[in-house]
């Protein structure tokens, strides 16, 4: 009975010690669907004459979903179309934020990175063009809004710069300076019946 | 008389050392170089203020310096234009370039429009400036024509100053600027080389 509590106790000591390990090298992220694999858009939104849609498996980073956006013309002003994550967001004060994602595009084309205010003047923080190419690549921008928050806000990107076949995939929001993407999206660990707490019932020879 | 002319000669190689033409494409920017003692007909509008500046220039005498207050919501919220008898000819490829230095890393959106709403882009490109006197270009074809039309360079991303010279505006693919003689007769240089030779 003391060897199983014993190997409990030290598979969720050792569970929670991985989970810190992971906290620590990949902050929370705070985008859900983030990787596409609900094999749905929401919360995703978009704006303007583009299409949004599933990838094929074979246009997706990792796993086997992606975000397939198909702008068929240069709009007027590249804002004129875009697509948005702003579920109920916010910006808090004082609070350092990098917005990371994984882009490809065919042909290449530009993409407008733009954390904003949610409504009028749409207030700009971090905004950054990026230059996309056919093979994916992680594009990223960082900000922090000083002294008051951001109610509501907007990770939107601008899509119309030109004609083009765009694809996304494992987007991070977190709080803290960018990490390099360590190849999946950051989750909460629950010890209780994840392989560490199985690989500790195992080791009690009094495993019932 | 042959100190003279001697003289004259190395005035007229010095004057064609170092003076730059617009462009061997006709420049269609006026007063691109500042050297007309007025700001005219460039034009901000927003949180910034435009002067001549005879401190800091790239060629001549003057640049047009920009000075930017405040780091506004958007970065088009302030900006320089040039769009005094502007218009675009649908399907004609232009270059717009101009020589910029900025008072640290500078955003700047260059940004060929339609000069009305809803403001139509023509190959506008965000460009980073430094502290350097550097050319930057943009070629650009509009699908339509446009006019009015405005060259402008949406400049509060952030609330760098900024010092703009040289700037071209041309028919064509880009092409650096060029070094040509010019008529020397009553320049600095022919005067100073006269009085040399008497």
């Amino acid at each position: 009975m003391r060897v199983r509590t014993f190997g409990r106790w030290t598979a969720a000591a050792v569970a929670v010690s991985l989970a810190i390990t992971i906290a620590g090298a990949q902050e929370e992220n705070l985008v859900t669907n983030a990787d596409f694999e609900d094999e749905l858009l929401d919360p995703w939104g978009n704006y303007g004459p583009i299409t949004v849609e599933l990838a094929d498996k074979a246009d997706a980073h990792t796993g086997t979903e992606a975000m397939k956006i198909t702008v068929a013309a240069a709009g007027v002003n590249f804002w004129d179309a875009g697509v948005q994550f702003s579920d109920n967001i916010f910006f808090a004060k004082n609070t350092d934020y990098t917005w990371a994602m994984f882009f490809k595009s065919d042909p290449p084309v530009r993409v407008n990175i733009k954390p904003e205010l949610g409504a009028d003047p749409w207030t700009a923080y971090g905004e950054n063009q990026v230059q996309l190419t056919e093979e994916y690549q992680e594009f990223w921008t960082e900000w922090n809004v000083g002294g008051s928050d951001v109610v509501p806000a907007s990770l939107t990107l601008h899509v119309q710069f030109d004609a083009a076949t765009i694809w996304m995939d494992d987007v991070r929001w977190y709080e803290g300076d960018y990490e390099p993407f360590e190849g999946g999206a950051p989750q909460s660990v629950d010890p209780i019946g994840k392989a560490t707490t199985t690989w500790g019932r195992l080791k009690s020879p009094e495993h019932d | 008389m042959a100190l003279r002319l001697a003289a004259r000669g190395i005035a007229v190689a010095l004057v064609a050392t170092i003076a730059f033409a617009a462009s061997a494409q006709d420049n269609l920017i006026s007063n691109g170089d500042f050297e007309a003692d007025t700001t005219d007909p460039w034009g901000v509008y927003g949180d910034a203020t435009l002067t001549l500046d005879t401190a800091e220039k790239h060629g001549g005498s003057a640049s047009g310096k920009v000075e930017v207050a405040s780091v506004g919501a958007n970065f088009w919220d302030a900006g320089l234009q040039y769009n005094v008898d502007v218009t675009f000819t649908g399907g004609m490829l232009y270059t717009w370039s101009a020589f910029v230095k900025s008072t640290g890393a500078k955003q700047i959106n260059w940004k060929p429009e339609l000069a009305a709403d809803p403001w139509t882009a023509y190959g506008e490109e965000m460009k980073t400036m430094t502290g350097e006197w550097t050319e930057y270009y943009l070629e650009f074809t509009p699908d339509v024509d446009a006019d009015p039309a405005s060259l402008t360079m949406h400049i509060q991303a952030d609330d760098e100053d900024f010092w703009v010279d040289d700037a071209r505006w041309y028919a064509g693919a880009y092409t650096p600027p060029v070094i040509t003689a010019v008529d020397a007769e009553g320049k600095v240089a022919t005067t100073w080389g006269s009085l040399k030779s008497r």
